[in-house]
C-alpha cells in the first residue's frame, strides 16, 4: 500500500480552537459569517471555497469548522494536501457518505489526470448524495492550474471567499485575545518582540502561541521576551515557525 | 458504559494525545459498530475506505485496542477493522445496488425523508438518479440553447421517437446536465413505470468494474440493457475504456431493438471524441446530436434572475445585467458569483446593488481584467491561427492574416472594457471605424459560416474559461 508521508505539525486539538476564537474583525466577519451558514443546517452554503495566501489562518478555520461538525455528532473526513502526499486515489473512495468532506490545500493536488478525475468524481458523488464540501486553497478556483475543464468548472460554482489577510492592529487583538483566553500575561513589549521577530502570519503566531503556553508551564517561568527568545532557539528548524 | 460513549471516549483520548491533522484525517472517519449475534461481544471499527483502513489499522489498531480495552475494562473485547458506513446515509446503498436489487420506491423515498442533510433543490430519486429539480421549467431558454431545448421536449414528450439517440454536446457548464434530467422527469411524470435511469459516464464504468469483481455482470447487464430509457451524462469519459465501449456498444445496440430511448451528453461533437471507438462515435451520430453553445448576454441575464429567484431573492434587472457582463463563461461561474453575491448581502445586510457586487466580486473581476486583456485576446488568437503575432498587427490584408484581425477585434469588443478607438490603437494605430467594421463583419460571418462560429467560440471559451 502506498503511504502518505507525513511532517505533521506538533499542534493539538486545542479547545480553543474554534470558530468563536478566531479574530471577528471587518476583514474576517463575512466568512465567519458564511463558514457558520455552512455549519447550519441552510441550504445557500453546501460547498464552500475558502482561499487566501498563506498564514491568514485557512487551516485554524478549515480544523474549527471541523470541530463544529464533529460536536455535532456528524461524521467527517479531513484531506489535506498540505503535508500528506497521498499516491493513491483511493483516500477519496466513499468518502461521499460522509457528511461533510473537508480538503485542504487544492492547490497543492497533485497535477495529475487521474486525481482530477476522482475528485471530480468525489464532488459529483457529494453532490448527489447532498454532502458538504469545504474546500481550501492559496489561489482562486479560476487560476488553479486544473486541466479538467468539468473539475474546473465545479469548483467555480462553489460559494467562495478570499480569507484577506488581517492588518498587524487585527494580529495584536488576535494575539491578545487568545492569550486571554489562555489565562497568560502577554503584554505589549512581548506582542511587538513576537510581531518583529517571528513570522508575521496569523496562523503562525497563534500557534507560537500555544507553544509559549506550554513551554512556559515546563519551564515554569512568565511569559517574557527572554522566554520567547528561548522557545525559538528551541525550535530552530521547526516548520511551523 | 454504552457502545457509543466508550467509543466516544476512546476517541477522546485520542483527540488529546495527535495532533490535528493525524486525529481529523484518521480518527475522524471512523465508527464504532457491535457485531450482533456474536458471543463473546465483538466490535467493528469501520473506515470510510481501504486506504484509511489500512493506515489505521497498522499505525492506531493496537493503540485503539488498547485504550478500548482499558476504558471497558475488558481485556478480552474482541475488535476488528473493516471498510463501513453505519451513518444515516448508509442506508441509500450505493446506486448499483439501489439500481439492481431495490426497486422499491416507498423504501427509496423513506431513505431520502431520513438523511440529516438533504438539501431540498437538488434531491435525487434513489431509483432513477434523477434530480427533481432540474426541470423544462427551471430551465432557461435562449438563442444558445433553444435547438437542444426543442429537442429534448421532443423526446421527453414522445417515449419512443425518431432522435434516438439525443447526443446534446457543448462545453462544461452549459445545462447539458441540467436538459438531460428534465427530460428523464418529464418521461417519469408522464410515464411512472417506466424504467428510466441516469447515470454518469464514471459511474458506469465504475459499477461495471465493480460487477465484474463481484461476479455481477450479468445483473449489471440485465439492468441496463431492460430499460426504457438511459441517460448517459458526459460520454467522453469512456475514452480509452475499451472494455467500457465494448459494454455500452452492446447495451446501446439491445436499448435501440427493444426502442428505449437513449439520451448522451458530451463535450464535443461525436465525431470529435478521441479515443472512442468509430462504431460508437457512428451511433451516437444516428439519432440527433445538437449542441448547446456558452449562453450570450440576455440569455446570463435571464439565467441570473432564474437562480437568483430559485434563491429566494429578487434581483432587480441592472445588478443582474452587471454581473452577466462581468462573468461570461458559463452557468457554473456564474452560479457561484451569484451565491457570493446573495450571501455577501445576507451577512452584511446590505441591499444588492452594483456597488455591493464590485466588493463581493472584486477578485473575481481582477482576475478577468487580468486574464481578457486585448494582449491575451491578439495572443490566443495568433496561436489559434497559427499565425504571428507581428502579422495579427502589421497592415498586411491578405484573409489569412485580415479575418483572425478581424475575429481579435471582435473579442476584443465583446470581452473587454476597451473602447473602439483604444481597440483600434491595440492593432497598431488603426481607426475606430477598422475596429466598427471588424465587430460587423465577424457578426455577420458567424451567422452563415459554421467554421468562424466554430472559432468565436473555441477562442471565446479558451479566453473566458
Amino acid at each position: 500500500m502506498n503511504r502518505p508521508k507525513q511532517l505533521h505539525l506538533d499542534v493539538k486539538l486545542d479547545e480553543a480552537i474554534s470558530l468563536e476564537n478566531f479574530i471577528d474583525c471587518p476583514s474576517t466577519e463575512i466568512i465567519l459569517q458564511a463558514l457558520r451558514d455552512f455549519i447550519s443546517e441552510s441550504k445557500m452554503t453546501r460547498t464552500f471555497f475558502l482561499w487566501g495566501k498563506e498564514g491568514t489562518g485557512k487551516n485554524y478555520l478549515l480544523h474549527s469548522t471541523n470541530k463544529k461538525f464533529l460536536e455535532n455528532n456528524l461524521h467527517t473526513a479531513f484531506i489535506s494536501f498540505t503535508n500528506n502526499f497521498f499516491e493513491d486515489t483511493s483516500i477519496f473512495e466513499g468518502l461521499e457518505k460522509m457528511d461533510v468532506v473537508f480538503i485542504e490545500a487544492i492547490d497543492q493536488f497533485p497535477s495529475d489526470n487521474k486525481w482530477e478525475l476522482a475528485l471530480f468524481n468525489l464532488i459529483n458523488a457529494c453532490f448527489a448524495k447532498g454532502s458538504k464540501l469545504l474546500i481550501t486553497s492559496k489561489l482562486p478556483a479560476k487560476d488553479l492550474e486544473v486541466k479538467l475543464p468539468d473539475l474546473k468548472s465545479r469548483l467555480l460554482a462553489f460559494l467562495a471567499f478570499e480569507l484577506p489577510e488581517i492588518t498587524d492592529e487585527e494580529k495584536i487583538r488576535a494575539l491578545k485575545e487568545s492569550a486571554n483566553r489562555k489565562g497568560l500575561t502577554f503584554d505589549e513589549k512581548v506582542q511587538s518582540y513576537v510581531l518583529n521577530h517571528t513570522s508575521r502570519s496569523l496562523s503562525d503566531l497563534l500557534k507560537l502561541l500555544v507553544d509559549l503556553d506550554t513551554f512556559s508551564l515546563e519551564r515554569k517561568r512568565k511569559i517574557s521576551i527572554s522566554l520567547v527568545k528561548d522557545l525559538l532557539a528551541n525550535k530552530e528548524g521547526s516548520p511551523s515557525i | 458504559m454504552s457502545e457509543i460513549l466508550f467509543w466516544s471516549e476512546c476517541k477522546k483520548t485520542l483527540e488529546r494525545d495527535l495532533t490535528i491533522e493525524e486525529y481529523s484525517t484518521w480518527i475522524a472517519p471512523l465508527k464504532l459498530k457491535e457485531n450482533l449475534g456474536i458471543t463473546p461481544r465483538s466490535y467493528s471499527v469501520l473506515a470510510p475506505n481501504n486506504f484509511i483502513l489500512e493506515w489505521v489499522e497498522e499505525n492506531y489498531g493496537p493503540s485503539i485496542k488498547d485504550r478500548l480495552r482499558a476504558i471497558t475494562n475488558n481485556n478480552e473485547l474482541n475488535l476488528n477493522f473493516e471498510v463501513g458506513q453505519v451513518n444515516s446515509k448508509d442506508e441509500e446503498k450505493d446506486a448499483l445496488n439501489v439500481q439492481i436489487k431495490a426497486q422499491n420506491v416507498n423504501k427509496a423515498n423513506q431513505q431520502g425523508a431520513n438523511k440529516k442533510t438533504t438539501s431540498l433543490s437538488y434531491k435525487k430519486d434513489l431509483q432513477t438518479n434523477l434530480i427533481a429539480a432540474f426541470t423544462f421549467d427551471s430551465f432557461v431558454e435562449g438563442k444558445s440553447n433553444h435547438i437542444a431545448l426543442a429537442a429534448s421536449k421532443q423526446v421527453a414528450g414522445g417515449f419512443k421517437n425518431s432522435y434516438n439517440p439525443l447526443f446534446i454536446y457543448g462545453g462544461v457548464g452549459l445545462g447539458k446536465t441540467h436538459l438531460m434530467h428534465a427530460i428523464g422527469n418529464l418521461m417519469k411524470q408522464k410515464n411512472p413505470e417506466k424504467k428510466i435511469s441516469y447515470i454518469h459516464s464514471e459511474k458506469f464504468v465504475s459499477d461495471m468494474v465493480r460487477s465484474l469483481q463481484l461476479g455481477a455482470i450479468s445483473e449489471f447487464k440485465q439492468h441496463y440493457r431492460s430499460l426504457d430509457a438511459l441517460l448517459i451524462d458526459d460520454i467522453q469519459f469512456f475514452a480509452r475504456k475499451e472494455q467500457s465501449q465494448e459494454e455500452l456498444f452492446h447495451t446501446f445496440n439491445s436499448l435501440l431493438e427493444i426502442g428505449s430511448q437513449m439520451i448522451l451528453t458530451c463535450d464535443r461533437y461525436p465525431k470529435e471524441i478521441n479515443g472512442l471507438e468509430d462504431r460508437l462515435k457512428s451511433r451516437f451520430g444516428w439519432g440527433l446530436p445538437v449542441v448547446i453553445d456558452p449562453p450570450e448576454l440576455e440569455t446570463r441575464v435571464a439565467i441570473i434572475l432564474s437562480k437568483a429567484e430559485e434563491m429566494g431573492y429578487k434581483l432587480d434587472d441592472e445588478s443582474a445585467f452587471f454581473i452577466a457582463q462581468k462573468v461570461r463563461s458559463n452557468v457554473r461561474e456564474l452560479e457561484g458569483a451569484l451565491k457570493r453575491v446573495i450571501a455577501t448581502s445576507n451577512f452584511t445586510g446590505r441591499k444588492i446593488d452594483i456597488a455591493l457586487i464590485k466588493d463581493s466580486l472584486k477578485d473575481l473581476l481582477a482576475i478577468q481584467a487580468r486574464q481578457v486583456s486585448v494582449d491575451n485576446i491578439q495572443r490566443t488568437v495568433a496561436e489559434y491561427y497559427n499565425i504571428k503575432l507581428s502579422d495579427l498587427l502589421s497592415k498586411r490584408r491578405s484573409r489569412s492574416i485580415a479575418r483572425p484581425r478581424q475575429m481579435s477585434m471582435f473579442l476584443a469588443k465583446e470581452l473587454t472594457n476597451y473602447s473602439l478607438p483604444e481597440i483600434g490603437e491595440s492593432f497598431g494605430g488603426r481607426d475606430h471605424t477598422t475596429v466598427l467594421h471588424a465587430c460587423k463583419r465577424i457578426k455577420e460571418l458567424r451567422d452563415f459560416n459554421n467554421e468562424i462560429e466554430e472559432d468565436y467560440r473555441n477562442l471565446f471559451r479558451a479566453l473566458t474559461i
